[in-house]
């Protein structure tokens, strides 16, 4: 039979017959003995480089021509109606002897052919073309914004934790080859103890130094990607981001943040886990081990955990690179606090239009801009400095609130709002009775606010971050009960409305606490402090009145809800704008945390 | 896959979210699928997973270190003897006893490269049938003394993927890659017909339990229905998937088919009505019915036994192996389950009642 495998035209066997190969059946990173012709079918294949989609559909490879050096086209064949993930064995497996092979995998296995030697090569979803193919077995993991990373760390990079957790900037962001496509697999973060000391930053000298033993071990925690379990194929095509983890310093955290201790070192990890492997893989429990656990870590995205930023240097980097802290940087100064919020109220100026991605020049996205990323409120969060919401009236008071008469209605139909999405803005309002609150709490000397967070990160970025699924389905992507963007913005200062996300079975993100889905944007002020989500409720636009005062309290945290439908409002529990957090932290414009901001929330934190 | 928890269940096999679900128990995995293409999930009758004859469960008996990938697995009536097919040869074990395992036996029908990938013994169980890679079917002798070949059926496709053996032990099929389905007179070692009309390899194959009909399934997405004494297909069934595995249940009007796709689809075989279930995440490599037809296993590139009520597939139990579960067997007593595993072993499992 060797003879027949080697180029002999395979007149009689088509690629879904090559599907139906031992290889193919058995899965290609079980595939380790059959890899001899690897390297050779490699360069052939690799001048067939296909499409990855088509590859993939269920139903396998389309036929093709059995003359030999056919590329792989893949012939997208319709799938069942309610058929799983499958993938014909052909995307992954060159079952006979000359196909090519996948750019991840597997071996091409030389034989199993029925005899033949086809040439016709599956699609092979990765080939790069004239590049000698990649060994296929293991799993390998690409840090994205490896620059930035660097940077932070040769500066000494520190991440802010706090009681109600605090995002990563940079987030983890990566990329993943060497996985079977076929294969279903768990992607979690865990962060670790570098050493077991506990630091101090010594201002005068500009050094961390160690100040003793460390705490006693937190409580382990993992964080899964909101993604999982998918096929190897789902998290290779696209960028993983962990940009909704968040840090946290509360043992009792019962958010599933990661815990960690202020004024430690720590070290993230990725874990790509093989889905029967991942019985045991929990977001309170350490990361099983195992065969089918691999661990991925970047020397340079160690951090120091911190409650406020120590060296400046760091500081200035975060603003700079932060889209989320644009707002400091005004004029390269470098202002923190309520000094930086009155300012940047007052370049607020009436006007709807919804941030996205392509107001803000260079600002690199993070996160993934695929949809379903998008869909959970993703983490593509940038707003920009543009939407200047107040007109020129300077406001003392860091109140968020609007100027006068800048109600502007802004309702749209779903399908307007994807047009105006790039050009809208989404406003957020904020009951009364906590506007009250929150002035009389900002003009404490010392209080900063706390910048409304969400949970999810949206990202004004385009039309389809904006529109959260409620159905998770794929055809929801675009549509959701509410999508018509309704924001009054009422004359009265500071009569922000905060509308409340109402509860829904699409939970955002991390934000446990809220039962519900937000379909939410936010609103960047022009210093992107905090962000807004609102809903895009349609009816909104009828009365802002009313939903405020189906408002409990206001709700200072950026919509990580909805706003819906007004009559559906939940009470807002307990969201306090205004708290004496104790710590001196930078506006945070990116949403973060639960609704309900506690007793610590005025705090502006730069990330 | 779009998440609705940050932190998503740890869910076994699951049905896509997309689909309705009843409440208690899994998202519906099985559908009822009518002549008019609706479907329906599945109330299944208080008796769908109890009663005389349906398992409760099955734990693993023995592991047989076959050494290479097993893509052909067949236990003898006695129960007595497990045949694994690998690379080049099979290979025979005694299962009889407890205890470790070594082979007892080895048939080398192939060249050391190519894999079998079916192994059938006939009723009477002197015989075994193999093939696999390569042209030529093996038939052995298992009554001499040490295990040797009687005769070898040459065809002119490269290889065989799928054999089955006529109730009488006279005819034997072969499916070929090229499609062909090639009726071989065991008693003259001639071929008698081929059935051809699959336009790619023919994987699967059964025979109703009236010996009258034979069913296959094509890498052409078609299963196809051939009546054996008029030598001519009868019917036609089109599937968006490739068809990896089948089988007739042997005493009621359905057909299991098992998909590239990982549907598991249960055909009635006179009626435009079937069941899909959706416990598979990968393809379903193998199936096999019990003797007396109530429940039926299928296997998958997703490492998982499944065990199934006929013919509205309420799950009765599920193991999870280490690796993509190419083939199995059932024994003609329903005792025992035996698995070939991409893990280079296979499996016994004694069927708890």
């Amino acid at each position: 039979m060797a003879e027949k495998r080697r180029g002999s035209p395979c007149s009689m066997l088509s690629l879904k017959a090559h599907a139906f190969s031992v290889e193919a059946l058995i899965g290609a990173e079980k595939q380790q003995q059959l890899q001899k012709k690897r390297r050779k079918l490699g360069a052939e294949e690799a001048a067939g480089a296909v499409d990855d989609g088509g590859c993939s559909r269920g139903g396998g490879v389309g036929e093709k021509g059995p003359s030999e050096g056919d590329e792989g086209t893949a012939l997208p064949l319709p799938a069942g109606a309610a058929s799983g993930p499958a993938r014909s064995g052909a995307d992954l497996e060159r079952g006979a002897a000359g196909s090519c092979e996948d750019g991840f995998q597997q071996g091409a296995s030389p034989l199993a052919s029925p005899g033949g030697s086809p040439k016709g090569s599956p699609a092979p979803s990765l080939a790069r073309p004239g590049t000698p193919l990649p060994s296929p077995q293991a799993p390998r993991v690409d840090l994205q914004g490896a620059e930035l990373w660097k940077r932070f760390h040769e500066i000494g990079t520190e991440m802010i934790i706090t009681k109600a957790g605090r995002r990563m900037f940079p987030a983890m962001r990566v990329k993943i080859t060497g996985l079977d496509p076929h294969q279903q697999y768990y992607i979690a973060m865990d962060i670790v103890p570098v050493d077991n000391k506990r630091y101090r930053y010594v201002y005068h000298s500009s050094k961390w130094m160690v100040a003793g033993n460390a705490d006693s071990p937190v409580p382990p925690r993992v964080y899964i990607h909101p993604d999982s379990p998918a096929s190897g194929e789902t998290w290779m095509r696209q960028v993983i981001s962990f940009d909704k983890l968040k840090l946290t310093n509360n043992e009792l955290d019962d958010q599933g943040h990661i815990i960690l201790h202020s004024m430690h070192k720590y070290q993230p990890r990725v874990h790509v886990i093989r889905k029967d492997c991942g019985d045991d893989l929990s977001p309170i429990k350490p990361v099983p081990s195992g065969e089918g656990v691999k661990a991925f870590s970047f020397p340079e995205t160690v951090f120091t955990t911190v409650t406020a930023y120590q060296n400046q240097q760091i500081t200035r980097l975060k603003i700079d690179r932060n889209p989320f802290a644009k707002g400091f940087r005004d004029s390269g100064r470098n202002r923190m606090g309520l000094e930086a919020l009155v300012e940047s109220y007052a370049f607020w100026r009436p006007s709807l239009r919804t941030l996205t991605f392509e107001d803000i020049p260079g600002i690199p996205k993070q996160g993934n801009a695929s949809s379903s990323t998008l869909l959970q409120g993703t983490g593509n969060g940038v707003p920009a400095t543009h939407p200047h919401l107040l007109s020129g009236s300077s406001c003392s008071s860091p109140a968020f609130h609007l100027g006068p008469n800048t109600s502007q209605l802004c309702s749209l139909a779903p399908a307007d709002y994807s047009a105006c999405a790039r050009s809208g803005l989404t406003l957020n309002r904020y009951s009364t009775s906590l506007a009250e609150t929150y002035n009389r709490l900002t003009n404490q000397a010392g209080e900063t606010f706390a910048p409304p967070r969400t949970p999810s990160y949206v990202g004004v970025s385009s039309s389809t971050s904006v529109n959260m699924s409620m159905g998770g389905t794929d055809g929801d992507t675009f549509s959701c009960p509410q999508t018509s963007l309704s924001m009054q913005i009422s004359g009265m200062s500071p009569q922000l409305q905060y509308i409340m996300p109402s509860p829904s079975s699409n939970a955002f993100a991390t934000n446990q606490t809220h039962q519900g889905s937000y379909n939410t944007f936010r609103l960047h002020s022009p210093c992107a402090l905090y962000g807004y989500n609102f809903s895009t409720s349609p009816k909104l636009a009828a009365s802002p009145e009313k939903i405020v005062s189906s408002q409990g309290s206001f709700l200072g945290s950026s919509p990580s809800g909805t706003m819906t439908d007004r009559q559906m409002l939940p009470p807002v529990e307990g969201v306090h704008l205004l708290s004496s957090g104790g710590q001196q932290s930078f506006f945070d414009s990116r949403t973060l945390g639960s609704l309900t901001l506690s007793s610590s929330q005025v705090s502006a934190h730069m990330v | 896959q779009m998440a609705f928890e940050s932190h998503p269940h740890l869910r076994g096999s699951s049905v896509s979210s997309s689909l309705p679900s009843i409440p208690g128990g899994k998202p519906a995995y099985s559908f009822h699928v009518s002549a008019d293409g609706q479907m329906q999930p599945v109330p299944f009758p208080s008796d769908a997973l109890v009663g005389a004859g349906i398992p409760r469960h099955a734990r693993q008996l023995h592991t047989l270190a076959h050494g290479e990938v097993v893509c052909a697995v067949t236990i003898s009536g006695s129960t007595q003897h497990v045949y694994t097919g690998g690379k080049g040869c099979v290979k025979v074990w005694d299962v009889g006893q407890p205890g470790a395992k070594t082979p007892v036996a080895q048939l080398d029908c192939l060249n050391r490269d190519n894999y079998i990938r079916s192994c059938k013994l006939l009723p009477d169980g002197r015989s075994l049938i193999v093939g696999g890679e390569a042209s030529t079917l093996s038939i052995w002798d298992l009554a001499a003394p040490t295990p040797r070949i009687k005769a070898e059926l040459t065809s002119s496709a490269p290889a065989c993927y799928a054999l089955a053996v006529s109730p009488d032990a006279k005819v034997c099929f072969s499916c070929c890659s090229d499609g062909n389905i090639v009726v071989w007179d065991l008693q003259n070692q001639t071929m008698v017909r081929q059935f051809q009309g699959h336009t790619d390899g023919a994987s699967c194959i059964d025979i109703s339990d009236y010996g009258t009909r034979l069913w296959t399934g094509g890498l052409d997405n078609t299963v196809r229905c051939w009546d054996l004494r008029e030598g001519r297909q009868l019917q036609q069934h089109d599937f968006s998937s490739q068809i990896f595995s089948l089988g007739h249940c042997p005493n009621q009007d359905w057909l299991a088919v098992g998909m590239e796709s990982s549907n598991v689809e249960i055909l009635h075989v006179r009626k435009p009505e079937k069941y899909q279930l959706h416990l598979h995440e990968s393809c379903v490599l193998s199936l096999k019915f019990a003797s007396c037809g109530r429940w039926f296993v299928s296997t998958g590139k997703d490492n998982l036994l499944n065990a199934w009520r006929t013919p509205y597939g309420a799950s009765i139990f599920q193991s999870k192996e280490s690796s993509s579960v190419l083939s199995c067997d059932i024994s003609r007593n329903n005792k025992y389950i035996v698995t070939g595993s991409g893990d280079k072993k296979a499996t016994v499992y004694e069927v708890v009642y």
